[in-house]
């Protein structure tokens, strides 16, 4: 186990040097000048407003723009490992507080959402299964290929008008950290999660079907039925165990496709999360948090990952000596 | 089935293998469909949209992009009404061509609105129809670049192995870390939203999974006999992974096509709801759902149903044909 754990440490490092490099380019070397991005090429887009040479050469110099692309990624580089990502182009604010301010909020949606998510799909994808090409396993299926196809923002605008035409309800305008509000946090936060959730529920939902589907296949399991055990004791004792070890995949893998799905519910609920200021900077080309953003979900994301690597091996010995 | 092609299939001159398939398609397809009902009904559903898209200038009876505004309106239709009307709206509209002198040069057109019209006076059908051919653009090009890309890196990552493989899938793995409509947005407004920017963003977070897996399938094949038997016989490496390895992987690459269709569709919505879409001047179904239409939802919710729905059905279609392509071609999950 401890030779698994170093080799999958020590292939994390490289991953996370790569995506560093994938992010620092796209936002970096994308065609155009930063700095004539920032100002603007056209004068009459700041309202008459010229910028002289010295404040272009002034930002240019504060985004080591006068360096070569090399030196360039290694200063953006030491900035992100010492924490001192800069600060934002357009408010002024330390790119590390307004991290530190809307990050929290995203992460309470994606966990939320992944527990609420695993709670929906064990029932629906092993029930699923064990009822296969029943009308019930049908309507399942619909269901959970339905809510795979309908796009998050659809179903959120949907919810929100049918919220409020039959219900007359419509989430709170303001939003309070959890811990200052909890009552009000969750009134904000229990749509867009359960949006979220059933997207993420339907994916967990099918592959924890096919995994029972082949489990319910194996010679261990017709002994166990042979043996006399009832349907309940084989499936709660033999069957699920061995059916939820993809799904600690699925719903690892899940956890970077959140981040992509909390980037719309935060726009369309209207929460101050890290999603909706990485869309507020991108119209804003706030160079600055962009990067920082993405390279810290990069960062998250390749976490999981090994996360979910370690206790894969550790939950099916195969694995760890492959 | 393409897996497991016999032997002196494929010793046959490519071309005559790829017209055979061609020939049988339509069988092949009536054969599928038959075996697989549900695949059938997304595999009708995707070429209905094709179809659709194709013909657009006969389906649709305007001009996407004409407003219907003011100047046209008639004592029969006055302006506001122009805006945001419900479905079977019908009347008549009053147009002034430049060169017109006297009265009677003013054009009067019935016109019929099926779906309604939006809030800029835009007719909703019409841009249903015209955005099922921007979807169909969208979504074969973002397959083609992707599964391409994924191809050309699985294929060479899984062939040649060693500390090429070591770094393609170090790089494939650091691509799989950032989610990929993140990339999407960082790609789309690093350089600027066009059809093409957003095929590549699109195209550029799919081509790691389809690599992914086209390395399995070279690395399985790369051990089986018959590529033992071709080398033997002195096949070079070239030969052995276009003769015998690409054709193994089309299987798989059909399912992954699939997928990517769906993905394709959801994503432009997505980019477009996020402001970083297709540009204006195009009609979109994610364009239509998107900036002020979702101010304009609460009353007249239908604008919004309505590319809802057919994005919906489109994803649909390309799921069930994804997973029925999959029962079908995937024999480790036949019976399953």
């Amino acid at each position: 186990m401890q030779k698994y754990i170093a080799r999958r440490i020590v292939l994390f490092i490289p991953t996370l040097f790569l995506a560093s490099v994938l992010v620092f380019l796209i936002v970096r070397v994308a065609p155009g000048d930063p700095v004539d991005t920032f100002f603007g090429t056209d004068p009459s887009i700041d309202a008459g407003v010229t910028f002289s040479q010295e404040q272009r050469d002034a930002l240019r110099e504060e985004l080591d723009l006068d360096h070569n692309i090399v030196v360039q990624y290694g200063l953006w580089v030491a900035d992100v490992f010492t924490l001192n990502p800069g600060e934002s182009f357009r408010t002024q604010e330390e790119v590390l507080d307004v991290v530190k301010a809307s990050l929290p909020l995203t992460l309470e949606l994606a966990f939320a959402t992944i527990i609420i998510a695993v709670a929906v799909a064990l029932p629906l994808g092993i029930i699923s299964a064990i009822r296969q090409d029943t009308w019930l396993d049908y309507l399942l299926r619909v269901f959970s290929i339905g809510f795979l196809a309908m796009p998050i923002f659809w179903t959120g605008i949907i919810a929100l008008v049918i919220a409020f035409e039959t219900f007359a309800w419509g989430p709170p305008v303001d939003y309070a950290d959890i811990w200052e509000d909890p009552w009000l946090n969750i009134r904000k936060l229990w749509l867009p999660v359960l949006i979220l959730a059933l997207n993420s529920a339907a994916v967990i939902a099918r592959m924890l079907r096919s995994a029972t589907l082949e489990v319910l296949r194996q010679d261990y399991v017709r002994t166990a039925f042979a043996k006399g055990l009832r349907e309940r004791v084989v499936v709660a004792r033999h069957v699920v165990k061995n059916s939820l070890l993809p799904v600690v995949t699925v719903a690892g893998l899940q956890f970077a496709v959140l981040f992509s799905g909390t980037v719309i519910t935060e726009q369309l609920f209207n929460l101050p999360g890290v999603g909706k200021k990485l869309i507020l900077s991108l119209d804003t080309n706030d160079f600055p948090i962009i990067q920082f953003v993405v390279v810290l979900v990069a960062l998250f994301v390749t976490i999981i990952n090994l996360l979910v690597d370690l206790l894969y091996g550790y939950l099916d010995p195969r694995i760890r000596y492959e | 089935m393409t897996t497991n092609a016999p032997l002196q299939e494929q010793a046959r001159h490519p071309a005559a293998w790829v017209l055979d398939r061609v020939r049988t398609l339509p069988s092949t397809l009536w054969t599928f469909s038959r075996r697989k009902p549900l695949g059938g009904i997304g595999l009708a559903i995707l070429a209905g949209i094709i179809l659709i898209g194709i013909f657009r200038g006969v389906i649709a009876p305007y001009d996407p992009e004409r407003v219907f505004n003011e100047t046209m309106a008639t004592e029969e239709m006055p302006a506001e009404s122009l805006r945001l009307r419900g479905p079977f709206t019908s009347g008549t509209v009053s147009e002034i061509p430049d060169d017109a002198v006297t009265v009677d040069d003013i054009i009067i057109e019935d016109v019929f609105f099926l779906l309604g019209t939006d809030q800029l006076s835009k007719d909703v059908f019409s841009r249903l129809v015209h955005g099922a051919w921007t979807a169909t653009r969208l979504s074969l090009s973002a397959v083609v670049l992707a599964t391409m890309a994924g191809l050309l890196v699985g294929l060479l990552s899984g062939y040649y192995g060693g500390r090429l493989d070591l770094f393609a899938q170090r790089v494939v793995d650091a691509w799989l870390a950032i989610p990929g409509l993140i990339l999407a947005i960082a790609i789309v407004g690093g350089i600027g939203a066009s059809t093409l920017t957003i095929i590549i963003a699109i195209s550029s977070f799919l081509w790691p999974s389809t690599s992914r897996v086209i390395r399995s399938v070279t690395l399985s094949v790369k051990e089986s006999q018959y590529v033992e038997a071709a080398r033997a016989l002195g096949a070079g490496d070239i030969r052995i992974m276009a003769r015998h390895v690409l054709p193994q992987t089309l299987a798989p690459l059909m399912i992954m096509a699939s997928s990517i269709v769906g993905i394709a569709i959801t994503v432009e919505a997505a980019l477009a709801f996020l402001g970083v879409g297709i540009p204006p001047g195009q009609a979109s179904w994610g364009q239509m759902l998107s900036g002020q239409v979702v101010t304009h939802a609460r009353t007249e919710p239908l604008l919004v149903v309505w590319p809802g729905l057919v994005i919906t059905a489109a994803v649909f279609g390309a799921n069930l044909l994804g997973d029925s392509l999959r029962d079908v071609l995937d024999p480790r999950l036949r019976g399953a």
